[in-house]
C-alpha cells in the first residue's frame, strides 16, 4: 500500500521545483505513474511523503522545431510514438520498440521523460532514443535550462547540491535514416534479454535500400540494452548483470548477435 | 488527512473523499464500481482498466488506463467510464440472448463474448471488454491483429484469449451490420468407440457404477456429434453466469461491504530459515486505527495440514496458523487488522522480530545430505516420514517383479529428467472476509475451490464447532489448484474473532508468488526395457520431489505422478519410488495437472528416446504400449491418492483417432520437408514438430463425492444447489444442463447455485477433473429422482388411467404416449397447492470406484533460433477425447486456457531464488504468463467417444490439457535441432546452451 502523507499538482514548472527543493518532506515527481505508483504500493520505494504530480505543467506536446521534434516530458508514450512525425523516424523504430516497454494501457500512461529518467536495463525504446541521437533538456529549480545527449544523462547521478531538476523535454533529431531492431526473449512480446537498435544513414541519407553498402559505409548508432544497468551506446567493454533470464555470459555474447542482425536489418537485410 | 476530489465516473460527476495514498481503483471501487479489479500492484494484470481523460469534452481522448496506477489525487477534475458505463449500442434493452437470458442492455461485444463461450471466470472479462470497446471506437474493423494488440494488457489465465478474439471480431462485423455465423467447434467422433444408449427414450440411467453395464447398448454406428435424443447436453449453451459476469456485477468475494470492516494483512519473513527470538508489535498497535496484532503466542496451536483434501487429511501435519520458527522467506509472521489498507501497511511495518537465522536449504539433494538443517524440529508435527533427514513423504510402490522384468529385457533405457517450480498466478488473488452473522456464527465468504474442506479444516484452528462456521464461495477469479488449500482463511478468521469486526483479507501479488502455493519441482529418473517387438516389459520411476517448507499435497501430488508415469503405457511390471523432500523455499501445492505434468515430461521423452535408442519410430512405440480400451491399470489399485486404489478398466479411448486428427492439424508431414525445416533464407532457423500422448483420470476413485438438491418451483423451473464449485470451468453451466437434460427443460429453467456450507449439500470441491463426472453424477441423479416424482404425481392426479413409467418429460412438459400432456407449471401447482400437496425435491450423492482416463495427443510446432536459443512456438495443437463433451464451448474453452497455461510451463514461467531463498520474482512482468498478442495459433480439437461410467458418456477435460504440452516442445525441439533438452523451462539461454553443448 502507498504510504503519503501529501499530494501537489503545482501548475507551473518552478512551482513544482520549489517542491521538489523543499527538504523538509521527501518529494518525488509523479509522471505518468506507471513505474513510481507500482513501487510505492509495493513498498519498494517507502522513502517518500509525498509526490509532485507534473501533469499541470503543459509538458504534453509534440512540436517540429526546424530539424528537430521537441517532445514534451510528460508527453505519453502512445502519443510520441503514433505522431506522424516520429512514427516514421528511421523506419518507425519507435513505434516498433515501443511494444516491448509494455502494452497499450501501460503506454498511454507512461511518459517520454519516465522514460528517460527510469532508463530501464532493457528498455527497447530508450536504446532506440539513444540511435535516435536523442537530446534531453531539463531545468533545475535556479530555473537553469541545460540540454544533454542522451547518452550522457543519467538522472539516478546526484544532482548538484539542493538543485534538483525536472527533465521537460526530449528532442529528436529529424534526419533521414534507417532503423534496425532485433531482439532475444523468453516469449514474443516479453522485455527483453538483450536487444540492439541501429539508426543508420549512407551519406546523409537513409541507409535503407542500400543493401550493397558495407559495413562501415554508413554512419551507424547501435544501442544495446540487456547488457549494463541502463541502455546505452555499442562500443567498448560491456558489463552485463546476470539474472534468472540470462547470465551475463550469455548476455554479452548475444550482444554481438542481435547487434549485427540490428545492422543488417537496418542496411535492408532480413532481420 | 482526507480531501476531496471531483471525478465524473460514467458521465456522473461524483464528489470522493480520498487520502493522498489512495489508488484510483479503490476509490472507484468505494463507489460501488466493482468491474475494477485488484490483479496486482503494477499494473501488469490490466485487472483494473479503465477509460480515462483529464478533457472530458473532448470525447476521442479517452485512453485505457490502470486505475491501480493512478493516485485517486491524479484523477481530481478528470472523467472514467468503466463497463458499467458501457452503453447498448444496437438492440433494446430486455432482449432475450439466443439461449433466451434475459439480458438487459446488453452491448454487441457483451453478448459475443457470451456466445462465443470467451469469459471463464470472469475477473478480466470487464477490462477485456473495455479493452475491446475501445478500439472498436477507434477502428471499426479491426483485423486479429489489432484484437490482440488491444487486449494485451489484460491478462487473462483462463482461456487463452482465443474465444476473447473471436468475440471481438464477431462483435466487430455485428456492428457493421454482418450477421456472422455460429462460431465453429471442431468436434468430431471416434468411430466405433463408445457406445449411445440406442432406446428410444432419454437415458434413464446416464452412467454405470464400474458394474456390468445394463443401460447401454452396442451400437453398429460411431457415435453422432450430438446424441440424437438431447436437447441440452452436448449443445454449445451459453453459460449460466455468463451475463453477470459481462456486465461486471459484484460476483467476486471481494465486491460486497460490510459496515465497520477492517483490512487484514500479513507479515512474512524475510530470512529462509530462523526462530523468532522475539516479537515486538507495541509499535504498531500504538497507531490509531490498529485493532489487532496477532504473532504465535496469540494463537492456539494447532497442528494442520492445509491441503484441501477429503477427511482425514493426508499426512504430513507440519503447520500451525501462527509458529515461532520460519521456514522460507515469505512463511507466516504476524497479522495485523486495522481501519484502512494504508494503515495495516504501516503497522505490519513497525512490528520489530528479532530472527535468529539458521541454516537453510534450496534443494531436496541439499536437504537429504546427513548433517543437513533440519527443517521440522518441533516435536508436535506429525506423520512425517523422517524429520531428521528432511523426508516429509516415503513411496515405494511396486507391480510384479519389475527387476526381474528389466532383468529380462532386451533393451533397457536409462534418462533423467528436472521440472521446476511455477505458480497458479490467477488473477484475482487469494481473498477472504470473514464477520459474525446475527446468531454470533462466522461467516467466511471465501475464492476456494473447497469450501466444505475449508469448514472442516478451519473449525479446530478457530475452536469453534464446525456448526458456527459458514464458508459461502461466490465467483472465483480463477483458481488452478492455488486454491484447493485452506490458505488464509484461519488467518482471517483469527482477526474477526479478536476484534469483533468484518475483516477483509487480501494477498499481494507478490505474496501470491511468495506465501501461496505453487507446482512441485521434482527430478524424475526412468528405467524401462522391452522385449525384442518393442513392446515395454517393466519400467521404474524414481522421483525426488520439493515440497518446500510444508508438506500440503506432498503425498498426492506425487502419487500421481507415480500412476500417470507408470499407467499411461501399459506395464506389465512397474515400481515407484519417491522421495518428497522439505526445502526452505514457498510451499507447492495443487496446481491443475497435480503431478501429472511432470510425470508426463519425463515419460514422453523418455518413451521418444528409449525408441530412437531402440530402433523403432517414437509414434509406434508409443502407439503399440499405450493403454487401450479393456485393458486394465494396475497402479491404481497400489496408488490410489493418499490411501490404497480401486481396480481400473479402460472402458472408452480415442487416443488414435487424436493422434490421427492432431497430426494432420499441425501438418506432421513437415516433419520430412527440408525445405520447411531448414528455411534457405534464414540459416539459423531450425523448425520442428513434437508430440506427446497424455492420459489423465477423472476424479478421485472411491474418494470424490458429490451431492445436489433439485427442487420444483411454482412456475415449473427447479432451483439446483450444488456444492461443487465453478472456478471459471463453466460447472455450473455443465451441472445445469445435465439436469436441464434429464428434466426435459430449457437450460434457463435450471437456477443453479453454488455454493454455500449453509444451504448447499457437499462437494468434495473443484479438483481432481472431477466436477462434470462426480457432481455431474449427483445432479443426473437428483434430476431422475424429480422426474419420477414428477410423474408420479402427473400420472396420479392429472392424467388417466395411465402408469407414471409411460410417462416423460419434454419441452417443459409431461407427456403421453397417446398426446396426452401436462405442463410442469401444472404439476408444480397441483402438487404444491392443490392435491396430496408436498414439496417435490430430491437430493442426490454420487461417488465413483472408477476415474475414467480422459486421452489426448498434444503437438507443438516451432522454430528454433540456433544462434540465440530462442524458441518461437508456431501452432499448438490438442486433440482430447473427454468422452460426450456436455458444453462442447467450455470444453474447448478449458483446452486453449490449459494449453495456453502448459505453454507457459514449457518456455517461460519460473521461479527463481537468490542464494539467500528469496524469490526474484514479485510480479507478472517477471514470472509471464502469456499475453494475447504473442499466443501461437492454438488448435482444439473434440474426439467423442461414450464413457459408460460417465453422466451422458462424459469424462473430464480440465486438467489434461496443461500434461502434455512441455514435452511436445521439448519434443520439436528435438527434431528441429537434434538436442534433447531435459529440464524446463526452454528459456533461450538453456537452449543456446543445450546447442553449444553438442
Amino acid at each position: 500500500m502507498a504510504i503519503l502523507a501529501e499530494y501537489h499538482r503545482p501548475e507551473t514548472l518552478a512551482a513544482a521545483l520549489d517542491l521538489l527543493a523543499d527538504r523538509t518532506a521527501r518529494r518525488l515527481p509523479l509522471a505518468g505513474g506507471t513505474n513510481l505508483v507500482g513501487a510505492l504500493e509495493t513498498r519498494q520505494r517507502r522513502d517518500v511523503d509525498g509526490v509532485v504530480d507534473l501533469a499541470a505543467l503543459n509538458l504534453s506536446y509534440l512540436q517540429q522545431a526546424g530539424a528537430s521534434l521537441r517532445v514534451g516530458a510528460m508527453t505519453t508514450l502512445a502519443d510520441l510514438v503514433e505522431h506522424p512525425l516520429s512514427a516514421t523516424l528511421a523506419g518507425g523504430i519507435l513505434p516498433r520498440t515501443a511494444r516491448f516497454e509494455g502494452p497499450r494501457n501501460l503506454r498511454n500512461a507512461a511518459t517520454a521523460g519516465g522514460l528517460v529518467a527510469l532508463a530501464e536495463p532493457d528498455s527497447e525504446l530508450f536504446a532506440a532514443l539513444l540511435a535516435l541521437n536523442t537530446a534531453v533538456v531539463t531545468v533545475d529549480s535556479d530555473g537553469v535550462e541545460s540540454c544533454r545527449q542522451l547518452e550522457d544523462f543519467n538522472l539516478s547521478l546526484p544532482a548538484p547540491a539542493g538543485r534538483p531538476a525536472l527533465i521537460t523535454e526530449i528532442r529528436l533529431p529529424l534526419d533521414p535514416a534507417a532503423g534496425g531492431h532485433a531482439r532475444i526473449a523468453r516469449t514474443p512480446m516479453d522485455r527483453c534479454i538483450v536487444a540492439a537498435v541501429v539508426v543508420a544513414t549512407v551519406n546523409g541519407r537513409s541507409a535503407q535500400g542500400a543493401p550493397a553498402a558495407a559495413e562501415g559505409d554508413y554512419a551507424a548508432r547501435t544501442a544495446l540494452c540487456g547488457v549494463g544497468p541502463r541502455p546505452r551506446l555499442a562500443g567498448g567493454p560491456l558489463a552485463p548483470i546476470g539474472d534468472y533470464k540470462g547470465s551475463a555470459a550469455y548476455r554479452s555474447t548475444m550482444a554481438e548477435v542481435v547487434a549485427r542482425r540490428a545492422r543488417a536489418a537496418a542496411a535492408g537485410g532480413h532481420r | 488527512m482526507p480531501s476531496t476530489i471531483s471525478l465524473t465516473v460514467n458521465g456522473t460527476l461524483r464528489q470522493i473523499d480520498v487520502r493522498p495514498g489512495e489508488l484510483l481503483r479503490t476509490a472507484l471501487r468505494r463507489l460501488r464500481i466493482f468491474s475494477v479489479k485488484h490483479g496486482d500492484e503494477t499494473g501488469e494484470s490490466g485487472a483494473d482498466a479503465i477509460l480515462f481523460t483529464r478533457t472530458p469534452g473532448a470525447p476521442k481522448s479517452y485512453r485505457l488506463v490502470n486505475s491501480g496506477l493512478l493516485l485517486a489525487f491524479q484523477a481530481d477534475g478528470a472523467s472514467v467510464i468503466t463497463l458499467e458505463g458501457l452503453e447498448e449500442e444496437d438492440g433494446e434493452g430486455g432482449e432475450r440472448s439466443r439461449a433466451g437470458f434475459l439480458s438487459p442492455r446488453l452491448t454487441a461485444l457483451q453478448q459475443q463474448f457470451i456466445d462465443c463461450g470467451a469469459i471463464q471466470c470472469g475477473y478480466c472479462t470487464p477490462a477485456q471488454i473495455l479493452a475491446a470497446q475501445h478500439l472498436l471506437d477507434g477502428d471499426p474493423r479491426p483485423g486479429e491483429a489489432a484484437v490482440r494488440e488491444a487486449i494485451a494488457g489484460v491478462l487473462c489465465r483462463c482461456t487463452g484469449y482465443v474465444k476473447p478474439v473471436q468475440a471481438i471480431l464477431r462483435a466487430a462485423a455485428q456492428l457493421q451490420g454482418e450477421t456472422p455465423p455460429p462460431p465453429l467447434i471442431d468436434v468430431r467422433d471416434a468411430p466405433a468407440t463408445g457406445e449411445w444408449p440406442a432406446t428410444d427414450q432419454p437415458p434413464a440411467n446416464g452412467w454405470r457404477d464400474g458394474g456390468p453395464d445394463t443401460q447401454t447398448q452396442t451400437r453398429s454406428l460411431p457415435v453422432t456429434v450430438a446424441p440424437p435424443r438431447t436437447q441440452v447436453v452436448n449443445k454449445p449453451e451459453p453459460k449460466v453466469d455468463a451475463v453477470k459476469l459481462a456486465k461486471g456485477r459484484p460476483v467476486f468475494a471481494d465486491d460486497v461491504e460490510y459496515p465497520g470492516m477492517l483490512y487484514g494483512g500479513l507479515l512474512t519473513s524475510p530470512v529462509a530459515h530462523a526462530r523468532i527470538l522475539s516479537i515486538d508489535a507495541s509499535d504498531a498497535l500504538a497507531l490509531p486505527g490498529v485493532h489487532a496484532v496477532q504473532t504465535y503466542a496469540d494463537l492456539p496451536r494447532v497442528i494442520y495440514a492445509s491441503g484441501g483434501q477429503s477427511y482425514p487429511q493426508p499426512p504430513p501435519y507440519d503447520q500451525v496458523s501462527l509458529d515461532s520458527k520460519v521456514r522460507y522467506v515469505g512463511d507466516r509472521v504476524a497479522t495485523v487488522a486495522a481501519e484502512t489498507p494504508e494503515l495495516v501497511q504501516e503497522a505490519l511495518e513497525r512490528i520489530k522480530v528479532e530472527y535468529e537465522e539458521l541454516p537453510a536449504v534450496f534443494s531436496p539433494e541439499e536437504a537429504m545430505q546427513p548433517g543437513a538443517p533440519v527443517i521440522h524440529d518441533e516435536t508436535d508435527a506429525q506423520m512425517i516420514h523422517d524429520a531428521k533427514g528432511n523426508v516429509a513423504v516415503k513411496l515405494l510402490v511396486d507391480h510384479n517383479d519389475v527387476d526381474a522384468a528389466l532383468e529380462s529385457a532386451d533393451f533397457v533405457f536409462e534418462s533423467e529428467y528436472r521440472v521446476h517450480q511455477v505458480q497458479q498466478a490467477s488473477i484475482e488473488p487469494h481473498i477472504v472476509i470473514t464477520y459474525w452473522d446475527e446468531d454470533d456464527r462466522l461467516v467466511i465468504r471465501t475464492s476456494t475451490q473447497v469450501p466444505f474442506h475449508v469448514r472442516r479444516m478451519v473449525a479446530p484452528l478457530l475452536g469453534l464447532p464446525v456448526r458456527r462456521i459458514r464458508v459461502v464461495k461466490p465467483r472465483i477469479g480463477g483458481g488452478f489448484g492455488g486454491k484447493q488449500e485452506m490458505l488464509i482463511e484461519d488467518l482471517c478468521a483469527h482477526l474477526t474473532i479478536a476484534t469483533g469486526r468484518p475483516v477483509k483479507f487480501e494477498y499481494t501479488r507478490r505474496q501470491e508468488f511468495s506465501s501461496a502455493r505453487t507446482r512441485h519441482p521434482q527430478r524424475l529418473r526412468f528405467r524401462s526395457g522391452v522385449d525384442a517387438g518393442g513392446k515395454l516389459v517393466g519400467m521404474e520411476v524414481r522421483v525426488v520431489a520439493d515440497t518446500g517448507a510444508y508438506g500440503t499435497h506432498g503425498l498426492t501430488v506425487q502419487m500421481v505422478t507415480g500412476f500417470r508415469a507408470l499407467s499411461t503405457y501399459w506395464l506389465p511390471a512397474a515400481r515407484f519410488d519417491c522421495d518428497v523432500v522439505y526445502t526452505n523455499k514457498p510451499v507447492p501445492g495443487a496446481f491443475r495437472g497435480y503431478g501429472a505434468p511432470q510425470a508426463l515430461f519425463g515419460l514422453e521423452q523418455h518413451m521418444e528416446e528409449m525408441a530412437l535408442a531402440f530402433g523403432m519410430d517414437p509414434v509406434e512405440f508409443k502407439r503399440i504400449n499405450w493403454v487401450k480400451e479393456g485393458q486394465t491399470l494396475p497402479m491404481a489399485v497400489a496408488m490410489g491418492e493418499g490411501r490404497e486404489g480401486f481396480p481400473q478398466t479402460v472402458e472408452s479411448s480415442g487416443l488414435a483417432e487424436c493422434v490421427e486428427a492432431g497430426a494432420a492439424s499441425i501438418g506432421w508431414d513437415r516433419r520430412a520437408d527440408a525445405g520447411w525445416k531448414r528455411p534457405p533464407d534464414q540459416p539459423h532457423i531450425r523448425r520442428g514438430i513434437g508430440l506427446a500422448i497424455c492420459m489423465h483420470g477423472t476424479g478421485i476413485a472411491g474418494l470424490d463425492m458429490g451431492a445436489a438438491s433439485i427442487k420444483l418451483n411454482d412456475d415449473g423451473s427447479f432451483n439446483l444447489l450444488v456444492g461443487a464449485t465453478d472456478l471459471g470451468t463453466g460447472s455450473d453451466t455443465v451441472l445445469a444442463q445435465i439436469a436441464a437434460e434429464a428434466l426435459g427443460v430449457p437450460l434457463e429453467q435450471i437456477v443453479i447455485y453454488s455454493s454455500d456450507t449453509d444451504f448447499t449439500p457437499f462437494d468434495t470441491g473443484a479438483y481432481a477433473s472431477s466436477t462434470t463426472y462426480i457432481s455431474g453424477g449427483a445432479v443426473l441423479k437428483a434430476a431422475e429422482d424429480v422426474s419420477r416424482q414428477i410423474r408420479r404425481h402427473a400420472a396420479a392426479h392429472l392424467f388417466e388411467r395411465i402408469d407414471a413409467d409411460q410417462l416423460w418429460l419434454e419441452d417443459r412438459k409431461v407427456l403421453a404416449p397417446d398426446g396426452r400432456a401436462v405442463s410442469l407449471e401444472e404439476v408444480a401447482l397441483h402438487s404444491i397447492h392443490q392435491e396430496e400437496q408436498h414439496q417435490i425435491m430430491a437430493t442426490a450423492s454420487h461417488m465413483s470406484y472408477v476415474s475414467p482416463p480422459p486421452f489426448a495427443a498434444q503437438y507443438a510446432a516451432l522454430e528454433v533460433d540456433t544462434e540465440t536459443g530462442q524458441i518461437t512456438v508456431e501452432k499448438a495443437v490438442m486433440a482430447v477425447d473427454c468422452g460426450i463433451a456436455i458444453n462442447p464451448v467450455t470444453a474447448s474453452g478449458q483446452v486453449e486456457g490449459g494449453m495456453t497455461q502448459a505453454l507457459g510451463y514449457a518456455l517461460c514461467e519460473e521461479m527463481p531464488y537468490d542464494e539467500k531463498g528469496k524469490l526474484q520474482i514479485g510480479r507478472f512482468g517477471d514470472y509471464r504468463i502469456l499475453a494475447a498478442d504473442e499466443m501461437p495459433e492454438l488448435d482444439t480439437i473434440l474426439v467423442q467417444t461414450y464413457e459408460p461410467t460417465g453422466p451422458f458418456g462424459a469424462k473430464a477435460i480440465a486438467e489434461i490439457p496443461i500434461d502434455g504440452m512441455a514435452p511436445a516442445v521439448a519434443s520439436a525441439i528435438f527434431d528441429a535441432t537434434g538436442v534433447r533438452i531435459r529440464e524446463i523451462p526452454f528459456t533461450p539461454e538453456r537452449v543456446w546452451r543445450a546447442l553449444r553443448s553438442t
